[in-house]
C-alpha cells in the first residue's frame, strides 16, 4: 500500500492518456483517419503554392525567394502548428469540464495534453517536409536545421504559454474563442508565410519581428534557404519576449487555477 | 537525515514554483525522484502561510519520530517511506516523521474553512459584456457564503458522514476536500491520497472502447500505466465485461457502464474516499455492493467520507458524522445524535410541531406517572401510618353493648391511631345485616361535615345512634378510614385487619319478620 502512495503523481501518464484520447476521438469518425491530420495542411499548401508560385515566378529569377514552395511549406507547417496548438490549448479546459469539476487533477496537465496532439501532427508534418526536401533535392545546412528544431521547441513553449493564459480565461469569457479565430487569420497575413518579409516596407520589419511567431517563421526561412541568420541582439530580444510571456502565463495560470472550477 | 537528495515531497495543490522553470515544472522529474508524497496541502490564497504551518507541524513530528524509531524499529522503514521532508529556508533539508504510530493519525484536518461564491446579478461571460459593463461602471454581485468557518478532523480508518439539506454546503465541502475548489479562508490539510467518488466514470467517453475508458478513468484517478496493466484483468472481471471490453462504451447498457466505472474506482485503491451521493445512483443491489466494499475499506484502515442525506445509510455505516446547515457546522460527533438533529432540522414546521407535541405529551405522561408513583408511595405511607385499632359499641350507660333492643340508643367508638396527619382523611362507619351482608346504613365524617381535627396519636370518634329500629337477627359494624386521591379515587383502609363488631338484636314482641321495625299505625278510610 505504501508503494502505491509514492506513485500518485502520475502527471506523465495523465498527459499521455489524455492526449491519446484526444487523438483517437478526433480522427475516429473520418474515413482517412490519422492521414487527414497531415493531409489538411498539405491541401492548403498545394493551393497556396499554385497561386503564389505563379505570382512569384518571375521574382524568383530576379533575386526573389529561393525554393519558394519549400519556404511556403515550412512556414505553413510552423504556422499550422501554432494555430492548431493554441486553439486546442485554449479550448482544453472548456472541453474537459468533467475533469475539472468532478475531480482534482493538476489542470495544467489537461492544457499540456491538448498541445501534444498538435505536436504529433507537427512531427508527422516534418516527415512530409523531409519528403518534399528530397523531392526538390534540397539539403539545408546542418546548423540551420538545428536552429529549426530549436525554433520548433520555442514554438511549443509559446503554444503552452498561450494555453495557460487563455484556457482558464475562456471559461469566463466565452468570446475569446471567436476573437482568437479572427486574430489568427489576421496573424496569418501579418506573418511572412507566403511572402518574404523583404517585400514589406523596411520600417515595418522590426515591428513584425517583435511577434515571436513571425520571428520564428521568418528566420527559419532565412536560415534554411538564404543562409542568413539573425544577429545576437535580435535573438536576445526574441528569447526574452518568449521567456517573459512564459513566466507571465505561469503567473496568470497560478492566479486563475484555484478558481477554475467555479468558472464552469 | 540531512540528505540533499531527499527533496521536498510535500506537494501543494497550487501549481509548482516558478523557479523550477520549464524543466522543473512541465516535466515531473522532481516529482518522480521524490519519495512518498504522503502529504497534500491545499492552500488558500497564500502559499506561505500553509508552508509555515507545514514546517511547524513537522517540527513537532521530530520528537514523535525519535520515539517511534526507538520503539518500533521494524515499522521504521514503513514510516520513513511515508515521511515528509521539507527544505528549510536556509536550504538544509530535514526529513521528519509524519505519522505517529501509536494513536490513530489524523488524515483530514479542516480548520476554519470558508467558501464564498460571488453570484453576479448580471452574468458577464464574454469580453464584450465586460467592456459594456465597464462602460456602465458597475458590476454588482451577491455573495453566497457556502461554507462558514467549518472545522473538523477525520482520523484514519473512520467512516465519516456529512449530512445536511440541499444547499447546506456539503458538496462544496467535499469539493474542497477533493481539491476541485479552493477555500477562501482557513486551512485544509490532507494526509494521504484521495479518491473522489463525486461521480463515477470521470472522463468516460462513449466513443472509446471499454478498454480505453478503463485506462482513461484509472489514470484520472491517479494510477500509473503499469498499475493499470496489472489490475486490468481484475477490473474487467469485477465488472463482468470480459466479452465486451473492446466494444465502444456507447454500445454498453447503462448498467454495464456503471459497473465498469465502479470497478475502476474501487481498484484505484486510495486511502481516502470521498463519496457524494454516489449511492443515490444505481439500483439497490448496486448500492449494497458499494456499501459493502466501502465498509471493507474502513476495515483496511482506509478513510471513507460519505456525503448524503440518506440518514439510514449514515446511521448504519458511519462511525461519526457531521451536520451542516446553511454552510455552518451545527453538530459533530456521535452518529445518532447528529442524525436526530438533522431529522429535526429537516422536518416541515407542522411535522416538527407534531413531534414537539408528542414529545410534550410524553413528558406530561411521564410527569403524571411520576406523580402517581409518588402518590402511591404516599398512599402506602398514609395507610401504614394511620389505622383503626378498635371499634367498640356502648350503650347509654357506657357498658359494652352485646344485645340491642328496639328503642335503645347506642354509641359506636372508633379508635384511630394517627402518625401522619392527612387533611382529607375521613372516618366512615357502616352497619350491615349479617345474614344478607346488606348495608343498612352508611355514615361518614365527610358527608356529615364533621371536622375530624386529626392529632398525632390516638383519636377516638364517637357516633351516637338514637332509638334503634332493628327488629331481629344480627348486625355488624364496619369502620374504615378513607381519603380521595388526586384522580378522585377513594382509598379505603382500616388497619391491619378489618375490624368488625357483631351485635345481636333482640326479637321484638308484636313484630313479624324483617330486620327493621319502623314506627307504624293502622287505620281505615270509610
Amino acid at each position: 500500500m505504501f508503494k502505491e502512495l509514492k506513485k500518485h503523481e502520475n502527471y506523465k501518464e495523465l498527459i499521455w492518456v489524455l492526449a491519446k484520447t484526444d487523438f483517437k476521438l478526433r480522427y475516429q469518425g473520418s474515413v482517412l483517419g490519422y492521414i487527414w491530420a497531415i493531409l489538411s495542411p498539405l491541401l492548403l499548401f498545394l493551393v497556396l503554392n499554385f497561386v503564389f508560385t505563379s505570382i512569384f515566378a518571375q521574382a524568383a529569377g530576379r533575386g526573389g525567394p529561393n525554393h519558394y514552395s519549400l519556404q511556403l511549406l515550412v512556414a505553413l507547417m510552423l504556422f499550422g502548428f501554432f494555430s492548431e496548438g493554441t486553439t486546442s490549448a485554449m479550448n482544453s479546459l472548456n472541453s474537459k469540464q468533467q475533469l475539472v469539476t468532478k475531480i482534482y487533477i493538476p489542470r495544467w496537465t489537461i492544457i499540456v495534453a491538448s498541445t501534444i496532439n498538435a505536436s504529433m501532427i507537427y512531427i508527422a508534418n516534418l516527415l512530409v517536409i523531409i519528403a518534399f526536401f528530397a523531392w526538390y533535392h534540397f539539403l539545408p545546412s546542418f546548423f540551420s536545421f538545428v536552429l529549426f528544431l530549436f525554433f520548433s521547441a520555442v514554438m511549443y513553449i509559446i503554444i503552452v504559454s498561450f494555453g495557460l493564459i487563455t484556457a482558464p480565461l475562456i471559461l469566463r469569457f466565452k468570446d475569446i474563442g471567436m476573437i482568437w479565430a479572427a486574430l489568427l487569420s489576421m496573424l496569418f497575413y501579418a506573418t511572412p508565410i507566403f511572402y518574404p518579409l523583404t517585400m514589406l516596407p523596411e520600417w515595418s520589419h522590426k515591428w513584425i519581428l517583435l511577434n515571436p511567431v513571425a520571428f520564428i517563421i521568418h528566420f527559419t526561412k532565412e536560415s534554411m534557404f538564404e543562409g542568413h541568420y539573425a544577429d545576437p541582439i535580435q535573438y536576445a530580444l526574441f528569447l526574452s519576449i518568449v521567456a517573459a510571456g512564459f513566466l507571465f502565463s505561469i503567473w496568470v495560470y497560478k492566479k486563475a487555477e484555484p478558481k477554475i472550477a467555479e468558472y464552469l | 537525515m540531512k540528505n540533499n537528495n531527499q527533496q521536498s515531497n510535500k506537494t501543494t495543490r497550487t501549481s509548482p514554483p516558478l523557479k523550477g522553470g520549464i524543466e522543473g515544472w512541465l516535466e515531473d522529474e522532481n516529482l518522480e525522484k521524490t519519495p512518498a508524497s504522503a502529504g497534500v496541502t491545499v492552500s488558500g490564497h497564500s502559499c506561505a502561510k500553509v508552508n509555515q504551518s507545514v514546517i511547524e507541524r513537522e517540527t513537532t513530528w521530530v520528537e514523535d519520530r525519535n520515539l517511534a524509531d526507538k520503539k518500533k524499529p521494524l515499522q521504521n522503514s514503513k514510516n520513513t517511506s511515508r515521511c515528509a521532508s521539507t527544505k528549510d529556508n536556509d536550504g538544509s533539508s530535514s526529513a521528519l516523521q509524519c505519522a505517529t504510530t501509536d494513536k490513530k493519525e489524523i488524515v483530514i484536518k479542516v480548520k476554519n474553512a470558508s467558501k464564498i461564491f460571488r453570484i453576479p446579478h448580471k452574468k458577464i461571460d464574454s469580453l464584450r459584456s465586460m467592456f459594456v459593463n465597464m462602460g456602465k461602471g458597475i458590476s454588482t454581485y451577491e455573495e453566497f457564503n457556502a461554507l462558514k468557518n467549518v472545522s473538523f478532523e477525520v482520523k484514519k480508518g473512520e467512516f465519516f458522514g456529512i449530512i445536511g439539506k440541499n444547499g447546506s454546503g456539503k458538496s462544496t465541502l467535499l469539493k474542497i476536500l477533493a481539491g476541485v475548489y479552493s477555500q477562501d479562508e482557513g486551512e485544509v490539510e490532507i494526509n494521504g491520497l484521495i479518491s473522489p467518488f463525486l461521480e463515477l466514470g470521470i472522463g468516460f467517453n462513449p466513443e472509446l472502447s471499454g478498454r480505453d475508458n478503463i485506462y482513461l478513468n484509472a489514470t484520472v484517478l491517479g494510477l500509473t500505466e503499469k498499475e493499470i496493466d496489472e489490475k486490468f484483468d481484475d477490473i474487467v472481471k469485477f465488472a463482468e465485461l470480459e466479452k465486451f471490453i473492446d466494444q465502444q462504451l456507447k454500445n454498453y447498457s447503462s448498467g454495464m457502464s456503471v459497473r465498469l466505472a465502479f470497478s475502476v474506482s474501487i481498484h484505484a485503491n486510495r486511502d481516502i474516499l470521498l463519496m457524494d451521493e454516489v449511492l443515490a445512483v444505481g439500483d439497490s443491489n448496486f448500492q449494497k455492493k458499494c456499501i459493502d466494499i466501502f465498509e471493507g475499506y474502513s476495515d483496511t484502515n482506509r478513510t471513507v467520507i460519505l456525503v448524503t442525506h440518506d440518514i439510514a445509510a449514515v446511521r448504519k455505516y458511519c462511525d461519526r458524522a457531521m451536520l451542516l446547515h446553511n454552510g455552518q457546522m451545527i453538530k459533530i460527533g456521535e452518529v445518532n445524535d447528529v442524525c436526530d438533529e438533522y431529522v429535526m432540522k429537516n422536518m416541515s414546521a407542522q411535522a416538527r410541531a407534531e413531534l414537539e407535541e408528542t414529545e410534550r405529551m410524553k413528558e406530561k405522561e411521564k410527569k403524571r406517572e411520576r406523580r402517581i408513583e409518588k402518590e402511591q408511595r404516599n398512599k402506602k405511607k398514609i395507610k401504614e401510618k394511620n389505622k383503626i385499632t378498635d371499634i367498640r359499641i356502648f350503650d347509654k350507660e357506657g357498658n359494652d353493648l352485646t344485645i340491642l333492643t328496639k328503642g335503645d340508643s347506642f354509641l359506636v367508638y372508633v379508635y384511630v391511631s394517627v402518625q401522619k396527619i392527612v387533611a382529607d382523611l375521613h372516618v366512615a362507619i357502616q352497619i350491615f345485616d349479617k345474614s344478607t351482608n346488606q348495608m343498612i346504613c352508611d355514615n361518614n365524617t365527610a358527608r356529615n361535615k364533621f371536622d375530624c381535627d386529626w392529632k398525632i396519636g390516638e383519636n377516638v370518634f364517637v357516633l351516637l345512634f338514637n332509638n334503634s329500629m332493628f327488629n331481629q337477627g344480627e348486625i355488624y359494624f364496619k369502620a374504615f378510614l378513607y381519603f380521595e386521591d388526586s384522580r378522585g379515587i377513594i382509598e379505603k383502609f382500616c388497619g391491619e385487619k378489618e375490624e368488625l363488631k357483631i351485635i345481636k338484636v333482640k326479637q321484638q314482641e308484636g313484630y313479624g319478620g324483617g330486620i327493621m321495625c319502623i314506627e307504624h299505625k293502622w287505620s281505615k278510610i270509610d
